[in-house]
């Protein structure tokens, strides 16, 4: 009778450990480079696509992986080299930098429809095949399945290690706390931002390849996914490490069993799923604008919390 | 057999005139008063649902016929029967729906702002303001009784009366040339006054205007609530031109359309920003006429792609290269300075 | 002379730091007070906090008889008390004469339901303009007026601030180093002017300065700041003769 919680809980895990992967590296350009990078979906999108292209050459799941990390991260290098970085040189404005990346994920997610629609990879998986290698209660467990949670904990672990034991990783630190005092200290400030955001893009790549190996790649995953991964941003309290970890996998809830839930009792249709993350992102903004910080541990990136105004 | 020519040019100067609106209502907002409206959609499309709804419900008691159900095919064609005999029901249905389209999305412009104006960090509020225009999307779609869900709701032009498709269409085209006019002569009064300097004071320095006395949570209300009420009135006048209210029509992408018709044209110049509206205009009809003229010949239907493609350029251009935008911005013009002159 | 300015035991904490520590003060109307302390004494803290730009944790604040502790910047700023800042914060993508036209109160088109119908506020904004124009060659900027206030130098800067204060019709004036950043002969000059203009407006001035030597030619009264509390007060001459006041900028 309650199969379907079992499939829903399991649901909910691989969609939070994806979207943790996602809102990590949207966390980092929000923290280091303090850009809100709507971009951030293309990169999602373009890993989904490495991977369908990749399993064209081997079936292997890890080169998929690799390969989507290795080409999302220079596809954001290359934004921050050619769009971001000369505009800050400029002196612009946050709106500016928002306007830049909505408008640099708008052309890219175009040129990729522009690609997609005549060659018919509208909607496609990898053509990785697919094994059912158990069974819980009636709830199928694929392959695919054992990949993404392993993928996706080592890879955050990693990101932790980088952050809190490694020199790169506390220059990554002050540089996200205060810029001014990290350059006079010596930090070279361009190189942070660099590694940031080849970190940022390799993890959306791989959370994108994971998506399309799980479900399937389309020029508008990242566009969909968007919204859900700031909602978790936004829950984790925009820069924190742990709480977007805990954001991602709540919102990964939300949408699936807390929806399940809603669906079942109260027939709520599904159709209203995508309100879930915006009324995360509201509710989040009225009651408690910090986020999950200060429930959670105090791994940060940087110290900076949104606060009210006093005028 | 229409004039293909004729309809191209009524088809972009109506276009041309919603554009307009709300692109001025933007300048309004951002330009002026420094307040980054990224949810401009959601009264965009406020507007549009409530002309749905008033011309599905509202026209058939105005015309004194009991109303059918309004989404079946029966209550379709009992709204085209209306406006093609009744022109009183039909102009009074398309006043109120223009009224109330103000009102309502000026109210909501100022409950959506009422918490975010509030808020410091800077993203946050153009966060919130996309997050409602999509939220409203969502629950539009998915609740039928507003405006049909998905489906959406056929109204027929007002003008239908006339009986000729041609002559209803410039009809039309010239009712809203002669509302966005009005739209353009009110703003530039509005802010060609001490109100156009407290809104330029708040975006230049918004602790300074505190301590020189300015209530900016009151300006920033005042300014949202006239933005969203004209970004209402655009609304309105694209569901009577298209003839058909759906939700999915307002996607967030039709806000970034008008803050590159904004950016473009020059930020607080309100002629800047009718040239970048007919600029945008000029793309987004150029490619959609391009693309079923290439359609009909076995063409590609992917040129509506390159629409998004050429805009997402032109807005990274101009930010890259030319921030102020085509025409820069003019002092607030008041009395003031021919006094100063004389003396 | 009616006391125009009241504190009594203000605090103002940052996380741990108690920037403003008990500040108890109170100032006559029509004087110049002056207000010293070295870096990071708590200053611009207690400015910010009497204009409202801060809200106080503890203590009360009096203007003219009003509390205005729990007031908004803009309400303390209609009653007649008027802060300008350190650093110019002008509107720099507006013209000099709009940045004075900005503060006067009270102004008809101002509310958005007056300002399309220029009728109903020409009158008033003739009146305003005449008043800039005067001030505008009093503070040697005449000529200026259609320029870009991020387009002037520095020092006409300072005196643009100054001058926007002014066209609010201000009881009181909080001046924030008013001559930072002025080479020494200008600083004076300024002194002199802002003595002019209090007696002209009847303005009591409370002044943040480093120029002690400057400071002390001008002001009736003076206020010692240390480490958010005040070490001292008294006449020019008491202060000059205070040895822990000498200590404190001696030492540190």
């Amino acid at each position: 009778m309650f199969d379907w919680l079992l499939g829903s809980v399991l649901r909910s895990i691989l969609i939070g450990s994806i979207y943790t992967l996602m809102a990590l590296g949207l966390t980092l350009t929000l923290g280091v480079v303090r850009l809100p990078n709507f971009a951030h979906a293309e990169l999602i999108t373009i890993g989904a696509y490495v991977a369908v292209l990749s399993s064209l050459i081997s079936s292997d799941i890890s080169f998929a992986l690799i390969l989507a990390f290795v080409i999302t991260a220079l596809v954001a290098f290359s934004c921050h080299r050619v769009v971001y970085r000369p505009l800050s040189n400029r002196g612009a404005t946050m709106y500016t930098l928002v306007l830049a990346s909505f408008a640099l994920g708008l052309v890219l997610r175009y040129i990729i429809l522009l690609w997609a629609s005549p060659t018919g990879y509208l909607q496609v998986r990898p053509l990785i095949p697919q094994q059912v290698v158990g069974l819980i209660g009636t709830t199928v467990i694929l392959n695919v399945f054992l990949w993404s949670l392993p993928t996706a904990f080592i890879l955050v672990l990693l990101l932790h290690l980088l952050l809190s034991r490694t020199k790169i990783g506390k220059m990554m630190r002050s540089v996200a706390n205060n810029i001014t005092l990290a350059q006079i200290t010596g930090i070279n400030v361009g190189k942070i931002q660099d590694i940031s955001w080849l970190l940022a893009g390799g993890l959306a790549g791989v959370a994108g390849a994971l998506w399309a190996i799980l479900y399937y790649a389309s020029p508008y995953v990242g566009w969909f996914a968007l919204l859900s991964v700031f909602a978790a941003v936004v829950l984790g309290g925009l820069t924190s490490f742990s709480g977007t970890i805990a954001g991602g996998f709540i919102v990964g809830l939300s949408e699936n069993l807390v929806m399940d839930v809603l669906n079942r009792s109260f027939g709520v249709e599904f159709t209203y799923k995508p309100v879930i993350p915006f009324a995360i992102i509201i509710l989040v903004l009225l009651v408690r604008p910090k986020g999950l910080v200060g429930l959670l541990s105090k791994t940060r990136i940087v110290s900076r919390v949104p606060s009210r105004v006093e005028v | 057999m229409p004039d293909p020519i004729f309809s191209a040019a009524v088809s972009f100067l109506s276009y041309f005139g919603i554009f307009s609106i709300l692109s001025l209502s933007l300048n309004l907002e951002y330009g002026f008063g420094g307040q980054p409206n990224f949810g401009k959609v959601a009264f965009y499309a406020t507007g549009a649902f409530v002309a749905g709804v008033v011309a599905s419900r509202l026209m058939p008691l105005i015309a004194g016929i009991a109303p059918l159900d309004p989404f079946s095919p029966e209550g379709t064609m009992q709204r085209v029967a209306i406006t093609q005999s009744n022109p009183y029901a039909a102009l009074l249905t398309f006043l109120i729906a223009l009224l109330l389209a103000a009102l309502i999305s000026g109210a909501f412009g100022y409950l959506v702002s009422y918490p975010a104006i509030r808020i410091r960090e800077e993203w946050f509020l153009a966060m919130v303001l996309l997050v409602t225009g999509e939220i409203l999307r969502v629950v539009v779609r998915s609740y039928p009784p507003i405006v049909n869900g998905y489906n959406g709701v056929l109204i027929p032009n007002p003008f239908r009366w006339l009986g000729d498709a041609d002559q209803v269409s410039l009809a039309y085209m010239v009712l809203i040339l002669v509302i966005a006019l009005g739209v353009y002569i009110y703003i530039n009064k509005l802010v060609n006054s001490p109100f156009g300097r407290l809104l330029k004071s708040m975006r230049d320095d918004q602790i300074a205007a505190t301590s020189l006395g300015k209530d900016l949570v009151k300006v920033r209300g005042q300014v949202l609530i006239l933005g969203s009420a004209l970004a209402g009135l655009a609304g309105v006048l694209y569901a009577y031109y298209s003839g058909y209210v759906n939700p999915d029509d307002f996607i967030p992408i039709r806000t970034f359309d008008v803050w590159v018709m904004v950016v473009l044209g020059g930020i607080a110049n309100n002629r800047g920003v009718l040239l970048g509206a007919a600029i945008m205009t000029a793309i987004d009809r150029g490619t959609q006429i391009l693309a079923i003229q290439l359609q009909t010949f076995g063409g590609i239907a992917e040129l509506n792609y390159l629409r998004y493609i050429i805009v997402g350029i032109l807005m990274l251009a101009i930010l890259m290269f030319r921030q102020k935008g085509i025409l820069p911005e003019k002092p607030v013009k008041t009395p003031a300075y021919e006094v100063v002159k004389v003396e | 002379m009616s006391e125009i300015l009241k504190l009594e035991g203000v605090v103002k904490c940052y996380e741990s730091l108690r920037a403003v520590d008990g500040v108890t003060l109170s100032i006559k109307e029509g004087t110049v007070t002056g207000l010293i302390g070295p870096n990071g004494s708590g200053k611009s803290t207690l400015f910010n906090v009497i204009s409202g730009l801060d809200r106080a944790d503890e203590g009360k604040i009096w203007f003219r008889g009003i509390r205005i502790d729990n007031l908004p910047p803009h309400k303390i700023f209609s009653l007649g008390l008027v802060k300008s800042f350190q650093d110019p914060r002008l509107f720099l993508g507006m013209t000099v004469l709009d940045n004075l036209l900005v503060p006067p109160k009270g102004q008809i088109g101002e509310n958005p339901l007056n300002a399309p119908i220029h009728s109903r506020w020409r009158a008033q904004e003739i009146s305003l303009a005449k008043k800039s124009s005067d001030l505008l060659s009093r503070l040697l900027l005449k000529g200026l007026h259609k320029t870009l206030s991020a387009e002037i130098s520095g020092g006409q800067m300072k005196l643009l601030e100054m001058g926007r204060t002014l066209m609010a019709d201000p009881k009181m004036l909080l001046l924030d180093e008013p001559t930072a950043g002025v080479a020494p002969k200008l600083a004076r000059d300024i002194f002199e002017r802002l003595l002019a203009l209090r007696e002209e407006f009847n303005l009591t001035l409370f002044i943040i300065e480093h120029r002690l030597e400057v400071l002390f030619d001008y002001v009736e009264y003076v206020y010692v700041m240390h480490r958010g509390k005040v070490l001292a007060e008294g006449k020019p001459e008491e202060i000059l003769e205070n040895k822990v006041v000498a200590e404190v900028y001696l030492g540190g």
